[in-house]
């Protein structure tokens, strides 16, 4: 039996501590390096909040400068600004001054001139009203003679025209008559045309009737066959009853 | 035997006069037809016998050999037609008179007409009292009249002028 047969129980020691001790130096191993792992860790951040806190120091110094900065521009403005307003006042003032000047020259121009043309305008207006007035008389003058001519003229018109009317009034009247007249000729006419007709069937029905009673009493019943046979022996001779 | 059959047949037709005859002789043409196929009521031989006028039902007999034979209802049936076509046939003459004719007045003009247009003329008559005496012939569509009332209504129209100067 070797030492390194597997049955040798030495041999399985050896292995055995072997391992253990490989496993303690893996141990240290690993321990060496969390460490080591976890000091590197602590200075970064340690660097990080510095860095922040510089950040942050720096941003409040720059903000303190701009805020300043911006004070001193205000300050500034407001000086400049009151600076302006001053002067503006005063210009103001004088161009108030020199508008209400030429304002006041303008009106006195104005206030002349209209003066003036108020004047012009009188005179116009009288001269044209003077004209008006001539001229009016003058046209009326003249309308009332046209007119008076218009009147005469008229008037004869008128007469030839009521004259014309009477006439035609008087033709019409007379032409109504005739119509008239006439009308109730026809009508007459017309009525004695019935009236004799109606005599004329009246005297046909008397007439008739007096024949049947008289006639129809005077013949016998053998003039009637008489008559009939008569009658018929004319048409035969007469060829009636050849087809 | 013939000869006796043709002259009751001219004798039958022969006592036809007026249309109302012919209508009277085609009535009893028509009852004897229906008594043929009737079920209920007389018989043909009973309608013969009892309602048929005697010249009629002779020359029925005759035509049919009754009594001797016993013609069937076919030989009935056609013999009736026959003689009512024969009357149908007749020719008429249409006359309107004034008065309401006797039977004188039909006898002596039906006679007149037989012998003067043609043997076996019926007269269809009409009354017309307007005509107050005349008559009014009417014949294949021809017109003939005589009229007492039309000559004088003619006559007061022609002198109507002459009446109405007087009225006037």
């Amino acid at each position: 039996m070797g030492f390194f047969d597997p049955q040798n129980a030495d041999f399985l020691l050896f292995v055995a501590v072997g391992v253990l001790l490989i496993n303690i130096i893996l141990l240290l191993l690993v321990t060496v390096l969390v460490f080591s792992f976890a000091k590197r860790l602590a200075a970064y951040q340690q660097k990080a909040r510095k860095t922040k806190k510089d950040a942050e120091d720096l941003a409040a110094q720059k903000l303190e400068q701009a805020t300043m900065q911006a004070t001193a521009m205000v300050q500034e403005a407001s000086t400049k600004a009151g600076e302006m307003l001053s002067k503006s006042t005063v210009v103001s003032e004088q161009f108030n001054q020199a508008i209400e000047n030429e304002l006041r020259e303008i009106s006195q121009q104005h206030a002349a001139n209209l003066e003036q043309a108020a004047f012009k305008y009188i005179a116009a207006y009288q001269e044209m009203s003077q004209n008006a007035q001539e001229e009016y008389q003058l046209t009326l003058h003249e309308a009332s003679k046209a007119l008076s001519v218009e009147a005469k003229q008229t008037l004869d018109l008128f007469n030839s025209f009521l004259k014309d009317q009477t006439i035609n009034y008087e033709k019409s009247i007379e032409h109504r008559i005739e119509e008239l007249r006439q009308a109730a000729k026809q009508e007459i006419a017309l009525y004695k045309e019935t009236e004799l007709k109606k005599v004329d069937a009246g005297i046909e029905k008397v007439l008739l009737a007096v024949s049947r009673d008289v006639l129809g009493k005077s013949i016998t019943l053998q003039d009637h066959h008489n008559l009939i046979l008569h009658a018929l022996k004319n048409a035969k001779l007469e060829g009636f009853f050849e087809k | 035997m013939k000869k006796v059959h043709i002259v009751q047949k001219e004798n039958l037709l022969s006592n036809l006069r007026t249309i109302e005859d012919r209508t009277l002789l085609q009535g009893e043409l028509t009852s004897l037809l229906e008594s043929l196929y009737r079920t209920n009521g007389a018989t043909f031989q009973e309608t013969l016998q009892n309602d048929i006028r005697l010249n009629l039902a002779n020359f029925l007999r005759q035509e049919l050999g009754i009594p001797g034979k016993s013609p069937g209802k076919a030989v009935i049936e056609q013999a009736i037609k026959n003689l009512n076509t024969i009357v149908s046939k007749l020719p008429t003459i249409s006359l309107d008179i004034p008065i309401d004719p006797t039977l004188d007045t039909v006898t002596i003009i039906s006679e007149w007409v037989r012998d003067n247009i043609h043997p076996q003329m019926l007269l269809d008559m009409h009354v017309d009292r307007s005509m107050i005496a005349g008559i009014r012939i009417t014949h294949n569509g021809r017109y003939r009249e005589i009229n007492f009332g039309n000559l004088i209504t003619q006559t007061l129209q022609q002198k109507s002028q002459y009446i109405r100067s007087l009225l006037q």
